[in-house]
């Protein structure tokens, strides 16, 4: 009954593969009789539980879920859902998505074992590339709120058996390093691309040369934003150790992927590869216009199923996410994986400081003031290597321009909990869009030289 | 804990999972919410083990 271990290198495909299957007839006979959202979707595509009898069933026939069949779920069944299969006082803890979409947010009830869960599938890949009981850890990820990533680190620390150093969001970069240098020896690190791009440069504009200041360093760990490969390799140089990324989210209830010991940079300096962790969720990459699984290699938008969740299940969840995908057959492990630094969007949500920003919230903002005519905005990296938004706004004709930018600002932080800076520019600065507006333009990567 | 042990581990895990639900049972409801946590982190240590998810919970919708 007991599991293969996680380390690609000694698992057997075929002894995985009986282990997904036996998790998602389990977790199809369980969500058909306790959840009216997945038995309505089986009833209607004809599929009963004990017709899965293999994988290629399962994912032929069981049908996608989308963000917004989730959030006409809760508008129906309100506050979780009816795909909520556990009994309401069996649920421990609420997670929302970020909610910045203009869309909605996201319900899920996590029962006490998927607090575990969420916490194990923040530490395994920590645990995977070196974290070990006793080591610190400097978390640099905003704790607490409602989404999973904000609880999972600190969980996942506890689990490792880990000293989480987890300074508040709102401290200063330098207090972080002040924090850092107090409780060395610091063994690993987890933070956004962003802000390890941030904490590099404040370092080093400090006076410190992050490998001698840090020499115990296992690994720093990023997820969450794309980087050039020639960045990956820099920071792998200035820290003295090997640069590793995850994919995660709520849906997956921390991370779903992440690379093992060989890092973020590939041996021939090219982009590495994260690794699926399968045996908690089964991962598939399928073309986003005909739903049929991509070819090793090639792009496609990733799809997710939890294996071991008890109170709210995604199964066959479209993220929306574009990677690229490559086989287990052709890359001589057992788990497949996916292309690290280029984990994009099909849509144009954009991850901005921890928060997921579509343009349309920002639309949503800027246009609800009349006098605005135009607008465009872009998310760079700017001095100090913070992550910087600013919208280019055009008015209709004279107003009070300073007062407005205020208001703009002002609403748009609300929106989206971003701050961004307003500059006012003629009408003529700004493009006329003929079909579909492409109002922003993101230039972080290009700001990421150390 | 040795091969051996770690190849048993559902079997322990499962023991002790029945031992937080006699504890579960308790009239002090700050024991049995404690008992409820500890229950929990077992039942995912079992299923991270490699059992599955227990089917006895549900009836929701």
């Amino acid at each position: 009954m007991s599991l293969p271990p996680l380390v690609p290198e000694d698992l057997d495909r075929a002894e995985l593969g009986r282990v997904q299957l036996r998790r998602i007839r389990r977790l199809v006979e369980r969500v058909y009789r306790d959840s009216s959202y997945y038995r309505g979707l089986m009833d209607a595509a004809n599929l009963r539980p004990a017709d899965v009898t293999s994988l290629d069933v399962f994912r032929e026939r069981f049908p996608f879920s989308t963000k917004q069949d989730f959030l006409a779920d809760q508008e129906a069944h309100p506050p979780f859902g009816a795909r909520l299969s556990v009994p309401r006082e069996k649920v421990a803890l609420i997670n929302l998505t970020g909610g910045t979409s203009g869309q909605g947010q996201e319900a899920y009830g996590r029962t006490q074992a998927d607090v575990h869960t969420l916490g194990y599938l923040h530490a395994l890949p920590w645990v995977r590339v070196g974290l070990r009981p006793g080591h610190t850890m400097l978390n640099c990820v905003p704790t607490g709120g409602m989404t999973t990533g904000g609880w999972g680190p600190s969980e996942g620390i506890r689990i490792a058996g880990a000293m989480g150093l987890t300074p508040p969001a709102a401290l200063s970069t330098e207090a972080k390093v002040e924090l850092m240098l107090r409780f060395r020896p610091i063994h690993f690190i987890y933070a956004s691309t962003n802000f390890m791009h941030r904490l590099t440069e404040v370092l080093v504009e400090l006076g410190h040369t992050p490998r001698e200041a840090f020499p115990d360093l296992a690994g720093v760990f990023i997820a969450a934003e794309g980087y050039p490969t020639a960045w990956a390799e820099r920071v792998q140089d200035l820290w003295g150790c090997t640069l590793h990324e995850g994919y995660g989210s709520t849906q997956c209830v921390g991370f779903a992927a992440a690379t093992g010991t060989a890092g973020a940079v590939g041996p021939d300096g090219g982009r590495g590869v994260m690794d699926f962790f399968e045996t908690m969720t089964l991962c598939e990459v399928i073309d986003p216009e005909t739903g049929a699984h991509v070819g090793s290699g090639e792009e496609g938008e990733l799809v997710v199923t939890n294996l071991t969740v008890e109170a709210s299940p995604v199964i066959r969840f479209r993220t929306g996410d574009r990677v690229r995908f490559f086989a287990a057959a052709d890359r001589g492990t057992a788990f497949g994986g996916i292309e690290c630094g280029g984990v994009g969007r099909f849509d144009d949500m954009m991850k901005i400081r921890g928060n997921n920003v579509w343009p349309d919230a920002v639309d949503a903002s800027v246009f609800s003031f009349p006098e605005v005519a135009e607008y465009v905005g872009r998310v760079f990296t700017g001095e100090g290597g913070r992550t910087e938004c600013e919208l280019r706004v055009a008015f209709r004709n004279r107003c009070d321009a300073q007062k407005l930018t205020g208001a703009i600002g002002s609403a748009v932080k609300a929106r989206t909990n971003v701050s961004m800076s307003v500059v006012v520019v003629d009408r003529s600065e700004l493009p006329e869009f003929t079909y579909k507006a492409r109002r922003w333009s993101d230039e972080r990567q290009q700001g990421y030289r150390l | 804990m040795t091969d051996t042990a770690a190849g048993d581990s559902v079997r322990i895990l499962r023991d002790m999972q029945r031992l937080a639900d006699e504890l579960c049972g308790s009239a002090d409801p700050l024991m049995r919410g404690q008992a409820e946590f500890l229950k929990g982190r077992i039942a995912a240590l079992a299923s991270i083990a490699g059992a599955d998810l227990s089917q006895d919970e549900g009836g929701q919708q």
